[in-house]
């Protein structure tokens, strides 16, 4: 019992991070219908400026949280201007395409810039060691990871849930075409999707770096994968669903690399996500959209 | 009725191919060019394969399949396990079409993981089962000791060369052309254009989707098998979602429901990598950015839904021909 | 009787969407069912052809029972519809429109048309003549090489007749055929529905708004209100019929 409760509090550390990134494709999914296939990219870049912020210019922990946020939101959105925007009336799967182009663009811009050798990512906070009643034991990055995480995506969720904006951006995830005769700016709408959803990203990038401390240009592909799989098993489009989505996924992999051979991780986690949607394809807070004839 | 076709367009495409034949069967044999340019030859057929392939499940059938190298992967292992270790050592050369046939089997078996979700799920979500097959394909491999697991896996015999590269390519594009314009390929159109319609007019469009993606897979395995025989030392890293990811880019490069298309796709980029070598790894960098700008210039691709004449069966051309003709000589005739 | 349903019911979340219809056709007939919008009409129509799967009842064709077939399997047996919405394959050719509709029918199998054998060149050479020879039928076969998103409103409508025609059908379900139409073009195709009933010897159902069109061409017609059937008869029955004209001039229409 209390070994699994110590696995779940890891599960909540991996899942928090799953979680962060898979918001930024869930939020881009809704509004664009995109899956934005660069977004672990972005996740990747967000943990080198993280690294950037606190090796070259020695800001502690929030402010390099706060910086790396505000770069990759930056990048999130000049992406988004530059690559996406043009493809706004092509055949969808351009745009998705490009995405992809621009992944392995940034894997390797990254790759050209600071090498192909791992980086260590330094420590920000005091390490330490906290009992828990039951015999358990926090660690100060779980705290750090899981509050952060948290706080965020309460942060988020009262954003799109309580103010105007957030509420155009829900109208627009329902139906896109209305929305301009309602007065709404669409592009501002969207580009502000891509700023959240990057910096969100970017702090799962920062966050993974203070619990898994080797960062390299290509961590962000099986990880921004598995981020989407987790949108999905969700619901994508679904803000919450995301939520849910990352810790289900986190948790799936902890518990099985705890009874299983750690090579069976992704295995068990792919094959589980394969069932689950051959038997409920909109995921499991997903809207299910009637056949119409 | 008279059919006025010259005797070139009639002709030409079999003696391109013939003439294909000899030079792809002379290089290697007098050495006409440097063994660099050649193995470049190869990964481009290769490539046109696997591109070709994947374009008929993404193109012509309009699904978002984004897992292709794992079907690749199964066709390298199978036949690779064949080669080397079913397949007497003396007769390997000789059997090898059928090892790689093996291969391409054991991908079209593994296909209908893809194919069956197919019948209730369509569009990104399908895109995601076959993202996870990718995956699990690679885990599993990786967890098979006997194919050396995470370690790779050494095949010894180079079997693949020129000439056996150039066939399955054109197999391939034989193969596939035959189907796309035949009644089955027609329901893989229609399936595209407007799934439930489909049905509703009698096209039996799970029997068209379990075609579709065997036949996408099968060619995909077997190109798989020419890879292992060529690189011979295969890895499940080698066929991860950056192998898928390299396909795609080719299939949306050329353009979809196109064959030559994905032949000038997969062309383009095989030797354009090769030709950026020189910028070491700033040439990954500078590769998706021209198909970035490639994307926002001509979003449907090079070719985008347009086919070359000479990939149109000769029968079929004749046919629409033949109505064109008709049209011009009997419109008074169509005013009843 | 070429078709019968008896008893259906399909209830959506709450919504009862067809309640205990009944529906008898007799085989070279041309009926209509009639009924205010959301009355239920195109759901009858999906339930024959197998897109909803109805909670009781049955659908009988030629005395064979349709229920639980895959749509594509009812088209086998000889039901084929037009759609409401034109759901043409817009970007291929109009001649490819009425080809693909031969799948069942094309006689050749896969590994034939793999190698491309001479039958399977002569196969394809009568699908097109068929498919051709259905194209002057509906005045379109000078459109043959068109894409189909390029046609005319109304050449559309006639396309997804002649599509359906194609697979050779003992039952023809038109849904709002004449939807969109000039008046000229409805007094046509009311014409064209009555030559195509004889000349491909099908039995025809549809469901329609145009009541000028509807009251001059069908045998006999069904009223359907909230999935309810209303009345059923003749058209001049119908059209004198009380409950008739309540659940339509409650909406503000008139038949004329």
């Amino acid at each position: 019992m209390e070994f699994w409760l110590q696995q779940t509090l890891n599960a909540l550390q991996l899942g928090s991070i799953y979680a962060l990134i898979a918001l930024g494709y869930t939020m881009v999914y809704g509004i664009l219908r995109l899956i934005n296939f660069a977004h672990g990219d972005i996740f990747m870049v967000g943990a080198f400026v993280g690294l950037a912020g606190a090796l070259w210019l020695g800001l502690p922990m929030v402010p390099t949280l706060l910086f790396t946020m505000a770069c990759t939101a930056l990048l999130g959105v000049t992406i988004e201007r530059l690559a996406y925007k043009p493809l706004r009336n092509a055949p969808r799967v351009s745009a998705v395409i490009t995405a992809l182009g621009i992944g392995i663009f940034l894997e390797h811009f990254v790759l050209g810039t600071v090498g192909a050798e791992p980086r260590a990512f330094p420590a920000l906070i005091a390490g330490g060691r906290f009992d828990l009643p039951g015999g358990l034991t926090v660690n100060s990055v779980q705290i750090l990871i899981i509050g952060v995480s948290v706080v965020l995506m309460l942060g988020l969720d009262w954003f799109i849930r309580g103010t105007l904006t957030g509420m155009a951006m829900r109208a627009i995830s329902w139906d896109r075409s209305v929305v301009p005769l309602m007065g709404i700016n669409v592009d501002r709408i969207i580009s502000l999707t891509f700023a959240i959803g990057s910096a969100l990203a970017a702090a799962g990038g920062v966050l993974f770096g203070q619990a898994y401390p080797i960062i390299d240009p290509y961590m962000g592909i099986l990880i921004g994968w598995k981020a989407f799989i987790a949108a999905v098993v969700g619901g994508i489009g679904n803000i919450r669903g995301a939520m849910l989505g990352g810790y289900i996924l986190g948790m799936t992999e902890i518990y099985v690399a705890a009874v299983l051979p750690s090579t069976y991780r992704d295995f068990v986690a792919f094959t589980l996500l394969l069932l689950l949607l051959v038997f409920r394809p909109t995921g499991i807070l997903g809207r299910v959209q009637a056949q119409k004839v | 009725m008279q059919v006025q076709t010259s005797w070139i367009s009639r002709w030409a495409v079999p003696l391109l191919v013939v003439a294909g034949f000899a030079v792809a069967w002379a290089i290697p044999r007098y050495q006409l060019i440097n063994p660099y340019y050649e193995l470049i030859l190869m990964y481009v057929g290769i490539n046109i394969m696997l591109t070709v392939s994947l374009n008929l499940v993404n193109g012509y059938m309009g699904e978002f399949s984004v897992g292709h190298a794992g079907f690749m992967a199964v066709g390298a292992y199978v036949a690779s396990v064949l080669t080397m270790r079913v397949i007497p050592w003396d007769m390997a050369g000789y059997l090898y079409p059928l090892a790689l046939i093996g291969g391409g089997i054991g991908a079209g078996v593994v296909a209908l993981l893809v194919a069956i979700p197919s019948f209730r799920t369509r569009g990104d979500y399908l895109a995601l089962v076959t993202l996870a097959l990718n995956m699990i394909v690679k885990s599993v491999i990786e967890n098979i000791d006997a194919v050396g697991g995470p370690r790779g896996f050494l095949v010894m015999l180079r079997l693949t060369n020129l000439p056996w590269v150039y066939v399955w390519v054109i197999v391939t594009l034989w193969v596939i052309r035959n189907f796309i314009y035949s009644n089955a390929g027609r329901g893989v159109l229609a399936i595209r254009e407007d799934e439930v319609a489909a049905e509703l007019i009698g096209v039996r469009t799970r029997e068209v989707k379990l075609r579709a993606f065997i036949i996408s897979a099968f060619f995909a395995g077997v190109a798989g098998g020419l890879y292992a025989h060529l690189l011979q030392f295969i890895h499940p890293r080698n066929f991860d979602i950056l192998k898928s990811t390299e396909i795609l880019i080719m299939v949306y490069l050329g353009g979809i429901g196109s064959m030559m298309g994905s032949v000038l796709g997969a062309s383009i980029f095989t030797v354009l990598l090769e030709a950026l070598r020189f910028m070491g790894v700033w040439r990954m960098a500078l590769a998706p950015l021209l198909l970035v700008v490639l994307m926002i210039l001509r979003p449907t691709g090079i070719m985008g839904l347009k086919e070359w004449r000479g990939l149109i069966p000769l029968d079929e051309r004749l046919r629409l021909w033949r109505l064109r003709a008709r049209k011009g000589g009997s419109a008074s005739a169509a005013g009843n | 009787m070429l078709l019968e349903i008896e008893g259906l019911n399909l209830r959506f979340s709450g919504l009862h969407a067809v309640r205990d219809f009944r529906l008898h056709v007799p085989k070279g007939s041309l009926s209509g069912i009639i009924g205010p919008n959301g009355a239920g009409k195109t759901t009858v129509f999906n339930l024959i052809t197998g897109v909803y799967k109805p909670d009781s009842g049955d659908i009988r064709l030629e005395g064979k029972s349709l229920v639980g077939l895959q749509p594509s399997q009812i088209v086998a047996r000889g039901v084929a519809r037009t759609f409401q919405n034109i759901r043409l394959f817009k970007d291929l050719t109009v001649l490819d429109n009425v080809r693909i509709a031969h799948y069942q029918t094309a006689g050749y199998g896969l590994w034939p048309a793999f190698l491309r054998l001479a039958g399977v060149q002569r196969r394809e050479d009568a699908i097109t003549e068929q498919s051709m020879a259905l194209l002057e039928v509906f005045d379109l076969a000078h459109l043959a090489l068109e894409p189909a998103k390029s046609l005319p409103y109304g050449a559309q409508r006639k396309l997804e007749i002649a599509r359906a025609l194609a697979t050779k059908p003992k039952l023809l379900l038109l849904d709002e055929p004449a939807a969109g139409m000039n008046p000229a073009e409805v007094v046509q195709l009311g014409e064209l529905i009555q030559d195509l009933r004889k000349r491909f010897d099908v039995t025809v159902l549809l469901i329609e708004h145009q009541m000028k069109m509807v009251m001059s061409i069908c045998e006999r017609l069904t009223v359907l209100d909230f999935g309810q059937v209303i009345a059923e008869g003749v058209p001049e029955e119908i059209r004198t019929n009380q409950r008739v004209l309540e659940a339509y001039l409650g909406r503000g229409v008139t038949l004329a």
